[in-house]
């Protein structure tokens, strides 16, 4: 196998393997979050602020994979 | 640390994104600082959309559905396009865009690290317990 074989196969996969990662991670952030509001309502605000700052790290990473996606897709079928 | 954090992380980020931009417009190249401008505005627009939907969906009482569609849409379809956009006519280098894209989390950390370095999130003590000291 080459590299740009190599290349054309890992790209998608790692994208979907991080895609799937994240996908899994706010899904468990959303739910712990929801069950400790549920819990106590009166620390709704910190439990949030705490939530909005996870998801937007998790998400960061997804990005970071989109954006490395990008940069070598350029490098395939040259 | 309520929802206020957020707004001001916002605030921080765009200041310093912009003088990012200033200063690697300046000394390296004005095509990189204005990919990192670009990438910081993305970031603190994606973070803002994030905080309404969550804020909307993730509530004790009943959620509001109205906004979180709203702002759902802002981010998903919009958003996520516009940096779609920008990622594939290769406007700016990827690395300018992550870099300003990663602004906000280095603000986030800062910001954090230094309420923990400052013991600001501990309860004041109170005149019985300064009176003992």
């Amino acid at each position: 196998m080459d590299f740009q074989t190599a290349l054309s196969l890992a790209l998608p996969l790692g994208l979907s393997i991080a895609a799937l990662g994240s996908a899994f991670g706010l899904g468990r952030a959303v739910a712990a979050a929801m069950d400790a509001m549920g819990r106590q309502p009166e620390a709704a605000g910190k439990i949030q602020t705490g939530m909005i700052i996870g998801a937007a790290l998790i998400e960061a990473l997804t990005i970071y994979a989109l954006v490395a996606f990008f940069i070598l897709q350029g490098k395939i079928g040259g | 640390m309520g929802l206020e954090f957020i707004k001001r992380v916002q605030r921080a980020t765009l200041v310093v994104g912009v003088l990012a931009f200033a200063f690697v417009a300046l000394y390296y190249s004005p095509n990189f600082g204005l990919g990192m401008l670009v990438g910081c505005l993305w970031g603190v627009a994606n973070f803002w959309a994030l905080e309404h939907v969550l804020t909307a969906v993730l509530r004790p009482d009943a959620v509001d559905r109205r906004r979180a569609f709203i702002f759902a849409g802002i981010k998903f379809p919009v958003l996520y396009a516009a940096g779609i956009i920008v990622l594939w006519k290769g406007w700016f280098e990827p690395v300018s865009l992550v870099a300003g894209f990663s602004l906000l989390f280095l603000v986030v950390l800062l910001k954090a690290l230094g309420r923990t370095v400052l013991k600001m999130d501990q309860p004041a003590p109170s005149k019985e317990a300064h009176h003992r000291l």
